[in-house]
């Protein structure tokens, strides 16, 4: 039998609010048969069959209206259907937070499942790890603002609220994605939450704009579903003649579970599964390369190492070198603490050897440091000065030694001027030397070994810099074994050797590294 | 033919579907021709409309819904549920004392 165009507007309608397939068929089944109905009580009446489907379309009512009718049952009989505001605007940010902590309880799990407790403080604690963890934890975020947009987008159909209700939803959710983050540190996950959206970071990467566009594909997707389910149910057409052009009928597609939808479901959990166990596989290859470093690689490097400063702590090479005594300029002995945000007691350099003692072959007067301030001492308890002035030195010299390092040298400072000396001639002239993160000195934590020691390897790179003291406090035995303290001693030449210096100045560049130094030598 | 009704007649097709499947489950045309042939089509509306009606009871579990075939062709028959039967008291008191209340006043007017 052929379809009456008043049941096919009404179901073009019912689709176009979202009716799902069956309860589309349902609907327009029942009214179907009621439109039969009436027309065979007029062809029964005597009426030919044109006036009766007139009638009996006529009698039906006007489709577009009763799919109205139909949806407004749909809306009103649920609290989410009759308050689309909060619903769709208000309940995606809760929603998202909740799938967030959800997504995290997963991974956790996942983790827990995947790898022994050894392997997981591994992860947290190397670079690779967190690199890992950190792509693991946005793809959970990205994940889980994806199956918040599909949740409510589902919700605006099941709801037949249409699709204006569906996109808003997901823009919606785009927004408060970039409202909101994850950030992940070592042992630590930190929700972070604010407006301005912290997209526009320069520190944020693109990779960062997954979680935004996620719930755009999502809305993408709506659109062009509900596009081509449209195509299904075209717009009816009046014939010539006045007479409703009946409209071929339309066979709905059959609910089951070996769908396009249930089977990219499988390749996705599929694609999933194969994901994690290549990812296993690598991190387990990573923790027994770590393990192998820990063990062998590395402490066959620190101890080459070591000796080779022993050596060059035995021999002075500059037999006419003149150390400068500090003493009056010093604000920290070597057993006070760096503060900071690691403000603690026994973050200090006890172990240097205090007196005239002799490294990279050059001899230095140690009594104590001198410390300016950065950035990221800034929390910390202690203030410290940008620049002190006025070293008094007095002295003719070919080259200046310090004997020197940094706290806070991060990778992308590499490159940057962290302190300056100021040489001051006895003429009222004065030169600036640059002391260059990289260059000259590297941060005073981290490796003696070369293998995977990435950005932060012990040696500088300008010719003159050479790591000259290593050691350890209690602090970093702690938080990170595998390092140590490291102090360089940085040659740089006199630019006038014939004019007197009269004093010198170090100054802070006031980045987020503190420079400070040991000892000072003229020869 | 009226093209509606009178508004104050909010609530009285739930009432008259209720008291109609009361007697027997019928489908929604049997619904229709029921009401206008027993309120001799004083009460008129768009066929299509008992639809709505009725979905929205069923999402109120005041009716229930089941396909029979009768006479060779399958049907989407309707029911009362105990919950529509409470329903129906409940409309039934409340229009015994509105239409009380009414005829009170429009009988003092005719009188």
């Amino acid at each position: 039998m052929r379809d009456s165009t008043v049941i096919a507007e009404l179901e073009r309608r019912l689709a176009e609010f979202g009716f799902r397939d069956a309860r589309l068929r349902l609907r327009a089944r029942e009214l179907r048969e009621h439109h039969e109905d009436l027309k065979q009580a007029a062809l029964e009446e005597g009426m030919s069959e044109t006036d009766a489907e007139a009638r009996a379309e006529k009698l039906l009512g006007e489709p577009y209206a009763l799919a109205a009718q139909i949806s407004a049952v749909l809306r009103q009989s649920s609290w989410y259907g009759r308050h689309p505001v909060i619903t769709f605007c208000l309940l995606p940010l809760v929603g998202m937070l909740l799938m967030m902590a959800l997504g995290l309880g997963v991974d956790a799990l996942a983790t827990r499942l995947c790898f022994r407790a050894g392997e997981v403080s591994l992860l947290a604690e190397t670079g690779a790890g967190m690199a890992l963890l950190n792509t693991v934890v946005l793809g959970t975020w990205c994940g889980m603002v994806l199956l918040t947009a599909i949740f409510f987008c589902w919700l605006a159909q099941r709801t037949a609220r249409g699709l204006i209700w569906a996109l808003t939803a997901c823009a919606v959710c785009s927004f408060y994605s970039c409202c909101a983050g994850i950030q992940l540190h070592p042992h630590q996950v930190t929700l972070c939450c604010g407006f301005p959206p912290a997209l526009f970071h320069p520190d944020w990467v693109p990779l960062n704009w997954m979680p935004l566009l996620a719930p755009m594909l999502v809305a993408a997707g709506v659109w062009w579903r509900r596009h081509q389910r449209l195509k299904r149910f075209p717009v009816p057409v009046r014939a010539a003649g006045g007479i409703r052009a009946p409209r071929p009928r339309v066979v709905l597609a059959q609910t089951g579970f070996f769908t396009p939808s249930g089977l990219i479901a499988i390749l996705a959990v599929g694609a999933i599964v194969v994901a994690g166990l290549r990812v296993r596989s690598e991190v387990l290859r990573q923790a027994a390369i770590h393990r192998e470093r820990i063990a062998t690689i590395w402490p066959a490097e620190r101890a080459a190492v070591e000796r080779q400063l022993k050596s060059r702590q035995m021999t002075v090479a500059l037999p006419d070198a003149r150390t400068i005594n500090l003493k009056p300029w010093l604000n920290a002995a070597l057993t006070d603490s760096l503060g900071g945000w690691d403000d603690a007691s026994s973050n200090n350099l006890a172990e240097l050897p205090q007196g005239l003692h002799v490294f990279d072959g050059i001899p230095f007067d140690v009594e104590g440091r001198l410390q300016l301030m950065g950035r990221n001492l800034l929390d910390g308890d202690t203030t410290w000065p940008v620049r002190v002035r006025n070293i008094k030195v007095a002295a003719k010299c070919v080259r200046i030694h310090l004997l020197h390092g940094a706290n806070g040298i991060t990778e992308d400072m590499t490159g940057r001027n962290v302190a300056t000396l100021v040489l001051h001639y006895s003429d009222g002239s004065q030169v600036r030397i640059p002391i260059v993160a990289g260059s000259q000195v590297r941060d005073w934590w981290g490796p003696i070994y070369d293998t995977a020691a990435g950005w932060n390897s012990c040696q500088p790179t300008a010719p003159g810099s050479e790591l000259a003291w290593i050691g350890s406090n209690p602090r970093i035995k702690e938080k990170e074994p595998e390092l140590s303290l490291r102090l360089y001693q940085s040659t740089f030449e006199n630019p006038r050797p014939d004019l007197e210096i009269a004093s010198i100045d170090f100054v802070s560049s006031v980045t987020d590294a503190a420079p400070f130094f040991v000892g000072l030598t003229l020869e | 033919m009226r093209k509606t009704n009178p508004s104050f007649l909010n609530g009285v097709p739930e009432l008259l579907v209720l008291k109609l499947l009361s007697h027997r489950e019928m489908y929604g045309y049997e619904i229709v021709r029921a009401i206008q042939v027993q309120t001799n089509e004083v009460l008129t509306f768009g066929e299509g409309c008992i639809y709505p009606y009725l979905h929205y009871m069923e999402k109120e579990k005041l009716v229930s819904s089941s396909r029979k075939e009768v006479a060779g062709r399958s049907r989407n028959y309707y029911r009362l549920t105990p919950g529509g039967r409470k329903r129906l008291e409940e409309l039934s008191g409340d229009w015994d004392r509105v239409a009380a209340g009414i005829s009170l006043v429009m009988g003092g007017q005719h009188a």
